[in-house]
């Protein structure tokens, strides 16, 4: 079977995705590429490195696309090895056939998900958390999102975490200088600057961890989930909200009997809307489901928009046991009355919705920026099992440290600490990335 | 001379006298070839053995059945453990010792070894047939053919020594040096460098005012090297004494730093940064005042004696004139000058982790001229070297002890590992697994290993298997002992990992009664790291993994064409046997690492 470790042989693979398009992109990665790029194109001379070039590709003799080919010598291109880039016309035929048949003429096999990059890893260009980043950026749904992976792909935590290492390692050498330097029985350091040192340490760790819950929010989303009764109107809203008929819209009570989900960018953060089926006793046992999954949505749910017509309606809140951020909307307010409400809308003149956004977004920026938690870093939930155990492992140093340890152990543990923190950077268990991270990319990347 | 000897020594000191000791132990007879009888196992330097991560090595020596702890235990003038407040992991005994009894010590046992013979010769030239040794010749021009030969040529090489202006030719103060072998050995194609190291004035006992000085004793006690040693009998404690430089002292140095051939370009070889001459450490640490000084005698009521952190290479007339500024030694007169020697080292990436050579079967290196400095680094290499000579020679098989074993393997790799630009000495802080190699259970350790290659004598097993079966025994009393603590009952055993606890205040204490002292140390020990060296544990199995991946001589690196040019110079230059090693090579980065492991991996 191949794998990963294949690395003699030439990988391809289409980079754009299929369907309708004007270009296709294909991309090559092995250690030389310069006879495959001549055979392909008939030149004689070799290609210079970092250019691309309208090209007519031939195979068996045949013209098969012109296309505009790119040629990257390595080790400066992003695998580390000789990339091609092939763009040729779009659409599902020309592109398959130039990849087919330059497997079938045995130059290069198909590359596996993420094989260009994991290229890229093997071949040192980038560490794997940088990796990681890659593949989250490809799937960003948001701007927001975009952003922080961008940064974390141009090494921002990677730098920090080298220099909360060399701090670490600083601190180690002070250890070390009095265990086997320093013949006479007084210690250079005491256990009170160690302390110290490494509480600074913590702190600067503790700056990056902090950002896990906005990290979570980011990647994941916020749930905003619209309950109320039947028939107030909630899949009507959900569709203004949306811009665009989802839910099935009619008058009869309980249409909406499962939950339905869509996706928007409020302000680059990924808002996640869910529209439930209306809550109320029924005997009806699909509908019965349908609550069951309304209060589940409920207890997951970060905001929930409750749509209500009059005052005896808000009762329902408590009955559902809501205990996150609830905004309180009086629906089809040409009609009806309340002062108990948060704001008003009628979905029949879209009188409202405007508030109601301003409002949602203001509740949004509260979450996502809370003060008690940082939100300069995106890291992803591997990083930040990583920063927690270098968290307490930390205190637990600091904690015995009083409690009278000696020397020798206390340098151990400082340099399991190091070697803790560069699991962030570069595991230990080579093998498991392979599996567990680049296996998630996508093919041609 | 034992004719059917297959094996030969070049060098009696403190490597060639473990080697041709241990090879006597496995059995087999051997020649020792020296230049002078009457210098075997002499201590050229400091009257002392052991010390910092050094001790730990005497002890690991001992529990191989080496000599160096035992000579040391029996010809000790006071025992001092240092770095006791630090954690026993870096307890590191010492030993004053009389340089004289040390030397007799050893040389008795090697002259009445039936299966050590003696020869008082300068070997000049090593004879090889097809990349194997098949003799030596002396500088009368006689062969000897042997299939085995160490080498432990200390600083004999080509030795220069320095005094100030002058130089000359010389192996050791009085000695002369070892011409000739280099050059065979360039000529069999070993490539060779130059390294110095350094040792201080030795003053007149008389001329010293030792009221000026303050008394450093020894311990009262005392903790043996050596397992052989009965740990009862009372230690003997002559004093040394601490004097202090001032500034008048270090104006005299620096005044005349031109003058030392370090600093105006005569020697070219580097010397160690760790026990640097005291030029280097006045203009190094120039903000300090003053730095302390031992004043050590060479043996017992010696008229010698030896100024420990005064080690230099300026004329004799500063080094007077800098010494008499120092309170107490304002009357002092020189017995000879402290002076500086240079000489050839060979590069120990040549070698394996057998201390063979890699391109010619049967030659061993071992000793200062692979480029370490100390005693008990020489001698730690040259047992295994003679080890590893007995295995090659009548077995076909080789002896090696990892990173997470003993001192000795953290040594051993290190040098063919790592590019040695200066002296290399060992330090705990080299260890990984520094909690592990302790010097308290060295034994535990190591001596099962020793017993398996007929390392040990037949008294030194017993004494080894009462201490395992004592410290089993302790340790299960103290695992059934149950205490009531705080509510909770906790074993003995769990207790002692409580930071003041000690088997003295334990429960179990009574039926402790009749294990001896060492094992109830050792057992302590190994309560109070338990839980430390359990996190380790994980480390080690991924080492053990990583060593375990071996790498062909006939790998072609430049198949990885992904690897950085250094690495690549490096890896086809050093040809490591493992993964492991390949991992630790200077020069070879993380990425060189994950390329070739995945590719090992791949492979496997």
């Amino acid at each position: 079977m191949v794998n990963y470790l294949q690395i003699d042989d030439v990988i391809i693979a289409q980079c754009t995705s299929d369907g309708a398009g004007a270009i296709n992109i294909i991309r090559l990665s092995g250690s030389s590429l310069e006879s495959l790029y001549k055979s392909l194109t008939k030149i004689k001379n070799s290609p210079k490195p970092n250019t691309i070039i309208y090209r007519n590709i031939y195979m068996n003799g045949a013209l098969m696309d012109r296309c505009l080919v790119s040629f990257f010598k390595g080790p400066h291109s992003f695998t580390g090895e000789d990339v091609v880039e092939i763009n040729c016309h779009g659409g599902n035929v020309i592109s398959k056939k130039i990849i087919r048949n330059i497997i079938d003429s045995k130059q290069a096999r198909h590359a596996l998900p993420g094989e260009f990059t994991f290229r890229a890893y093997y071949n040192g260009k980038i560490d794997i958390l940088q990796a990681e980043s890659i593949n989250e950026l490809i799937k960003s749904e948001t701007n927001m999102f975009t952003n922080k992976t961008m940064e974390n792909i141009d090494g921002r935590i990677s730098v920090e975490i080298g220099t909360i290492k060399q701090s670490l390692i600083n601190l180690s050498s002070l250890v070390e200088y009095d265990l086997d330097i320093d013949e006479s029985n007084a210690d250079v350091t005491s256990n009170n600057e160690i302390s110290s040192i490494l509480n600074k340490t913590l702190l600067q760790i503790r700056k990056i961890s902090s950002c896990s819950l906005y990290s979570n929010i980011l990647k994941n989303g916020l749930r905003v989930v619209l309950i109320g009764k039947p028939n107030v109107g909630k899949s009507t809203m959900f569709n203004y909200l949306l811009g665009f008929n989802r839910s099935i819209v009619s008058s009869v009570a309980g249409t909406t009997r499962d939950t339905v989900e869509a996706t928007l960018d409020i302000d680059g953060h990924k808002i996640i809307f869910i529209d439930t089926a209306g809550c109320w006793t029924s005997k009806d046992t699909i509908e019965k489901i349908g609550i069951e999954k309304t209060k589940k949505e409920i207890n997951s749910a970060d905001i929930a928009l409750f749509l209500g017509e009059d005052d005896s309606d808000l009762q329902l809140i408590e009955k559902l046991n809501v205990r996150c951020k609830c905004i309180k909307i009086l629906s089809k307010s040409d009609t009806n009355t309340s002062d108990l409400y948060d704001l008003k809308i009628s979905s029949l003149d879209g009188v409202g919705f405007e508030s109601l956004l301003t409002l949602l977004s203001t509740e949004i920026k509260t979450i996502v920026y809370n003060k008690d938690v940082g939100s300069e870093y995106y890291i992803n939930e591997r990083q930040q099992v990583v920063l927690k155990e270098i968290i307490y492992k930390g205190e637990e140093i600091i904690k015995i440290i009083a409690s009278g340890l000696e020397k020798d152990v206390l340098a151990t543990l400082i340099k399991d600490l190091v070697d803790t923190l560069n699991e962030i950077v570069d595991p230990i268990n080579k093998e498991d990335i392979i599996n567990n991270i680049f296996s998630n990319f996508c093919v041609g990347k | 001379m034992t004719k059917d000897a297959k094996i030969l020594i070049i060098g009696g000191g403190h490597a060639g006298v473990e080697a041709a000791l241990a090879i006597s132990r496995m059995g087999y007879p051997v020649v020792l070839a020296t230049m002078q009888e009457d210098s075997i196992a002499r201590m050229s330097c400091n009257p002392a053995i052991g010390g910092l991560a050094k001790g730990h090595l005497v002890r690991e020596i001992d529990a191989l059945g080496g000599i160096m702890g035992i000579a040391a235990d029996s010809t000790a003038i006071q025992f001092k453990t240092l770095n006791k407040s630090k954690g026993r992991a870096v307890w590191s005994p010492r030993a004053q010792v009389d340089k004289i009894k040390y030397s007799s010590f050893i040389n008795n046992i090697i002259k009445k070894d039936k299966n050590i013979s003696i020869l008082s010769a300068n070997i000049v030239d090593i004879l090889v047939d097809k990349s194997s040794v098949s003799g030596v010749v002396t500088c009368s021009g006689k062969k000897i053919y042997v299939s085995s030969v160490i080498i432990t040529a200390g600083t004999f090489l080509d030795g220069k020594i320095h005094v100030g202006e002058t130089s000359y030719a010389a192996g050791r103060f009085g000695e002369k040096p070892s011409n000739g072998l280099t050059d065979s050995l360039l000529g069999l194609g070993f490539k060779t460098a130059r390294l110095k190291t350094g040792t201080p004035p030795r003053l007149l006992a008389s001329s010293i005012d030792w009221n000026k000085l303050i008394t450093a004793p020894g311990d009262k006690e005392v903790n043996y090297f050596s397992i052989k040693t009965d740990d009862t009998k009372s230690a003997p404690n002559t004093p040394c004494f601490i004097a202090h430089t001032n500034q008048y002292t270090h104006r005299v140095l620096e005044d005349n730093l031109e003058r030392s051939p370090m600093y105006s370009g005569k020697i070219n070889a580097t010397g160690p940064r760790y026990c640097p001459s005291v030029e280097d450490k006045v203009v190094r640490f120039a903000g300090r005042d003053s730095h302390q000084l031992f004043l050590e005698p060479e043996w017992e009521n010696s008229k010698q004696i030896y100024i420990n952190g005064f080690s230099t290479s300026l004329p004799e007339d500063v080094q007077l004139k800098a010494l008499r500024t120092i309170d107490g030694l304002k009357g002092c007169e020189l017995i000879r000058p402290g002076y500086a020697i240079e000489y050839d080292y060979f590069p120990t990436h040549q070698l394996k982790s057998t201390l063979e050579s890699k391109s010619i079967s049967g030659l061993f290196f071992a000793g200062q001229m692979n480029g370490t400095s100390g005693y008990e680094e020489a001698a730690a290499q040259g047992l295994m070297a003679g080890i590893n000579a007995v295995l090659s020679t009548y077995y076909n098989s080789t002896f090696t002890l990892k990173r997470h074993e003993a001192y000795i393997g953290v040594l051993i790799d290190d040098l063919i590992t790592k590019d040695i630009n200066e002296p290399y000495r060992m330090f705990t802080s080299r260890a990984e697994h520094r909690l592990q190699l302790r010097q308290d259970n060295a034994d535990l350790r190591l001596s099962d290993k020793a017993i398996k290659h007929n390392l040990l004598g037949d008294k030194h097993i017993k004494t080894y298997h009462r201490l395992h079966k004592d410290y089993l025994r302790a340790k299960k009393h103290l695992l059934e002992t149950q205490s009531l603590v705080d509510g909770k009952s906790v074993s003995a055993w769990n207790l002692l990992k409580r930071s003041g606890e000690h088997i003295d205040g334990s429960p179990a204490k009574a039926k402790l009664k009749n294990i001896s002292k060492r094992s109830l140390f050792l057992v302590e020990s190994e309560a109070k790291y338990e839980g430390y060296i359990n996190i380790q544990e994980k480390k080690i199995k991924k080492t053990k993994e990583i060593e375990g991946v071996l790498i062909k001589p006939s790998f072609d690196y430049r198949r990885l064409t992904n690897l950085s040019s250094e690495a690549m110079e490096k890896l086809i230059k050093i040809k490591p046997e493992t993964l492991g090693q390949a991992m630790r090579i200077d020069g070879v980065r993380q990425s060189d690492v994950s390329i070739l492991s995945f590719h090992l991996y791949n492979k496997k």
